[in-house]
């Protein structure tokens, strides 16, 4: 009788277990698949039926190469800076053991989780043509004309992608290297190796599949990058992404930006499925040896003069933008004040938001806030799931739910356009498309903070529990509920800093009269004048410190955070 | 022929500091550190490699300065502690990597990495990652390795650590008779008494940076200079004494007839008392050269090979004996009769420390 029961009751677990992976399911299906199949469809058939000859243009005439062409020249060259740049860094990290250390890596990772138009904003601010270090030159040298020209340059958003993705190198690669044994080195410095053979033929060989990884990661990201090159680069310069808006958003030419579309989510994923075996093999090879090797205090003056210069360095990169943004925000051509952060309470009229820039602070908060509503639960959902999954269904379904990971947010917002503004569903006027559009973008976060948590809570903790006396709600509430409340946490507040910062779907989807921060940002530092310049400048010093600080939360929340 | 020779070698700074290190090694001696971990040892051993500067003193071999001398340029091999086999090369590779390092034609290369491999029984394994090897089988390849470019000094620093023991006594004497073939001058770092005892020519013991003692595996066992040593060496049977005019110590289990020594009156010693050299019988034409000691039984382990037993003699002190299988000691509890060959009890003088 009671075994019956007992199966009985598994039955209906287990049944109640499969309905729990049906709202993310959902979800994807409506808000990925659905705008991504429509992308192709307007690819391939852009009147309605089959056509080929708009994607055969794409690949015939020149301009269309050359976008690509730029894209992979300027992602390439940004990940070749950004490695040679943060590599003696990494270096200096895995080796070294100094005061300030775990503070200064948490810093340098900053730029990374800034929103796009916050970097380029501090660009702006500080080398930009009324940037801080100009306007020092042109009064110290009582010049007329600024003398930097970097603007609407590319080197202005290279120097921008190294910011950005300094941190990536130095937190992989350093990892890793921290991790290979120093007695490696020594061993070949017995067998007769200098330094230089040390380096060449032991170090950069076992560090060679990081670099590898760290850079296709860094490659991806500047591939895809959107806000910067907007930006920083103006209007000469197209990568997929702008190209992607520049069709879809200026030109409404909707089925090229399809055709533009279609290409990038072919080279994401593929980049994405290299990154994914490279990742597996750096994660191989570093079983190897169980390194004990302790870090070394600085000890010669050479050393310490190595290490001064790398941290002098990495303030400069880093810190010299976000200090140039902040002084920005407070220097007035009256002197110091805070007249800037004033104005984005009044309303103007005239204001190029159409609203007060107040109201657009407002509506970023909104949307966060149902977008990490939407993210929590999904996420949940999605966790649930994939924790009491046999093995099989979390090998197809969890990679699927990190699918929106890897589309860009471009595509992504594009792909709403086209396919959620019309019947049979409408939702381009819905004041919830942003939300939407960010808790896509967040929920694999989630899922990625809670997974971990919810699969390392030991069986036998639940059952010393119900052994105990303790009912399976009380097991719960005792157990569980207290170890995945603070990956919940985390999760949340990943999702709310996404959703703050996100530009690259945000300008598909929202509304002209419901701005979020970043748009304001961006509108701001497209029209000239100052206070339209201030004004942008104190709005993204809003924005920085709310990302910085959620970013230190979680810094401080997790346990460990080694890689991405 | 003085093949090595450190003169006043000291390094202050750091954890592990060394003090006025000077030993001479001859050609083809096996010289082994034993010490505590936190002695020393590895920083000695680093300084001698290069891989660290001496704030003092110098490292001299066959008379040639080689203080200022960059560890890739001093020709010496080491074998680390975690072995450190490249991962990302072949055995061959590893072995060969040394000889690469000297620019050798690949014809010669080719032929002294097989020959080392065969050395150390792993000819077939050759073209294996490392990865894949057993423990044995990695420090054979790492072995191979230093010995490849036939270095002037080889040191090894803790090599069999990590190793099962019944494996570590096996490669130990496989070990000892490569170095001998191949008449390698070495430093054996370790912190086992049986494998330094085994292994060494000469055995050096280090403390808190010092070099103790350096003597012969049998000296220093018979001999040992300072009572550090003694205990280090598993000496559990150390009294304080002070000697007596006229001959004779006294310690706190009484006085010891010690004739032969040449001890000032009054001067403070350490006496020790080896375990094994106890008796509960002796002859009684022998009795003048043994001293009696009675006490109560207090534990009696069974090990094979011997009793150990600890006995309480004047209800504080506890001495420790081993005895022959053959008769067996009394039950715990027990009073027990031990005679002692007082010429076989060490006497260690206060004022010989280092």
């Amino acid at each position: 009788m009671d075994r019956d029961l007992d199966g009985c009751g598994f039955e209906m677990k287990s049944r109640l277990h499969t309905w729990l992976v049906l709202p993310p399911l959902l979800f994807l299906g409506i808000f990925y698949f659905y705008p991504l199949i429509s992308i192709l469809f307007l690819s391939f058939m852009p009147e309605g039926a089959f056509e080929i000859t708009k994607l055969y243009k794409l690949v015939r005439t020149g301009y269309y190469a050359g976008v690509l062409w730029f894209t992979v020249w300027q992602a390439a060259l940004s990940t070749l800076l950004t490695v040679i740049v943060a590599l003696p860094g990494a270096y200096v990290f895995a080796r070294f053991d100094f005061k300030g250390k775990v503070l200064l890596q948490n810093l340098a990772t900053i730029p990374f989780v800034l929103p796009t138009v916050v970097t380029a904003a501090a660009f702006h601010a500080l080398l930009g043509p009324r940037g801080l270090v100009n306007m020092i030159l042109m009064r110290l040298f009582h010049l007329e004309t600024p003398v930097i020209h970097l603007d609407q340059t590319v080197w202005f958003f290279l120097l921008a992608h190294v910011f950005y993705n300094y941190t990536v190198i130095l937190r992989i690669v350093g990892g890793f290297w921290s991790r290979l044994p120093k007695n490696l080195g020594e061993s070949a410095r017995m067998l007769g190796a200098s330094d230089t053979r040390v380096f060449f033929s032991i170090t950069l060989p076992l560090l060679k599949p990081a670099i590898l990884a760290a850079s296709l990661l860094v490659f991806v990201f500047c591939f895809t990058s959107f806000g910067v090159v907007l930006i920083l680069g103006g209007p000469r310069f197209a990568t997929v992404e702008v190209e992607i808006y520049r069709q879809a958003l200026h030109l409404f030419n909707l089925p090229m930006a399809s055709a533009l579309a279609l290409i990038q989510i072919g080279f994401t994923f593929g980049l994405i499925a290299v990154y994914t075996k490279l990742e597996r093999k750096v994660a191989v090879s570093l079983t190897l040896p169980d390194s004990h090797s302790p870090h070394q205090k600085i000890q010669t003056p050479q050393e310490c003069f190595f290490v001064g210069v790398n941290i002098l360095w990495m303030a400069i990169l880093l810190g010299a933008p976000l200090m140039a943004l902040f002084l920005q925000s407070v220097l007035t051509e009256e002197g110091p004040s805070l007249v800037y952060y004033a104005g984005l309470l009044e309303n103007k009229i005239a204001s190029i938001l159409y609203v007060a820039p107040i109201a657009a602070i407002a509506n970023s908060l909104g949307y966060a806030l149902v977008a990490t509503l939407i993210a929590l639960v999904l996420g949940w959902f999605s966790a649930a799931f994939l924790v009491g999954a046999k093995k099989q269904g979390a090998l197809i379904l969890d990679p699927l739910f990190m699918l929106p990971l890897s589309t860009s947010a471009i595509t992504l917002g594009f792909g709403f356009v086209i396919a959620l503004d019309e019947p049979p569903l409408n939702l381009r006027s819905s004041i919830f498309l942003p939300a939407i559009a960010h808790a896509m973008v967040a929920f694999p976060f989630v899922i990625r903070s809670l997974l971990p948590a919810w699969r390392s809570i030991p069986q036998n903790l639940r059952d010393a529990a119900a052994l105990l006396g303790a009912s399976p709600l009380r097991t719960w509430c005792v157990i569980d509920w207290p170890i995945l409340r603070r990956a919940l946490l985390v999760g949340a507040v990943f999702a709310f800093a996404i959703s703050m910062g996100e530009f690259g779907a945000t300008v598909f989807v929202v509304r002209p009269q419901t701005p979020t921060m970043p748009l304001a940002i961006f509108r701001y530092l497209s029209h000239p004048g100052s206070l339209n310049y201030g004004q942008a400048m104190a709005m993204s010093c809003l924005l920085m410190i709310t990302t910085a600080a959620g970013f230190l939360f979680l810094q401080k929340m997790m346990p460990r955070s080694g890689g991405f | 022929m003085v093949q090595l020779e450190l003169v006043n070698l000291s390094r202050t700074y750091g954890p592990f500091a060394v003090h006025k290190i000077c030993l001479a090694l001859k050609r083809g001696q096996i010289l082994c550190l034993l010490g505590p971990s936190g002695s020393g040892k590895t920083t000695l051993l680093r300084l001698v490699a290069g891989l660290e500067k001496p704030d003092s003193g110098s490292v001299l071999l066959e008379s040639r300065d080689m203080t200022e001398l960059p560890p890739h340029k001093r020709q010496f091999g080491m074998m680390f502690q975690e072995l450190a086999l490249f991962p990302h090369k072949s055995v061959f590779e590893n072995v060969a990597f040394g000889l690469r390092m000297l620019r050798q034609p690949p014809a010669q290369i080719l032929k002294r990495t097989e020959e080392m491999l065969m050395l150390v029984g792993l000819t077939s394994m050759a073209q294996r990652n490392v990865g894949d090897l057993s423990g044995g089988e990695q420090q054979r390849v790492a072995l191979a390795r230093s010995l490849a470019p036939r270095p002037k000094l080889l040191m090894l620093d803790e090599p069999l650590g990590a190793l099962d023991r019944s494996l570590r006594e096996h490669l130990l004497q496989e070990i000892h008779s490569i170095l001998k073939k191949l008449d390698v001058t070495a430093i054996f770092v370790t912190h086992d008494q049986a494998e330094a005892l085994t292994m060494g020519d000469v055995v050096g013991v280090m403390d808190q940076g010092r070099l103790v003692q350096m003597d012969s595996p049998q000296d220093l066992y018979l001999k040992p200079r300072h009572p550090f040593v003694a205990r280090f060496l598993g000496f559990q049977n150390l009294l304080s004494g002070l000697a007596l005019p006229g001959g004779g110590v006294e310690t706190e289990i009484g006085k010891l007839d010690i004739s032969d020594n040449n001890l000032e009156v009054h001067e403070r010693v350490t006496v020790v008392i080896r375990p094994e050299i106890a008796a509960q019988h002796v002859r009684g034409s022998e009795l003048s050269r043994y001293h009696k000691i009675v006490g109560t039984v207090k534990q009696r382990i069974f090990s094979g090979r011997l009793y150990r037993v600890k006995m309480v003699v004047d209800k504080e002190i506890v001495l420790a004996f081993d005895l022959p299988i053959t008769e067996p000691p009394p039950g715990i509890g027990d009073e027990m009769t031990l005679w002692i060959d007082v010429n076989e009890i060490i006497l260690i003088k206060e004022g010989q420390t280092p």
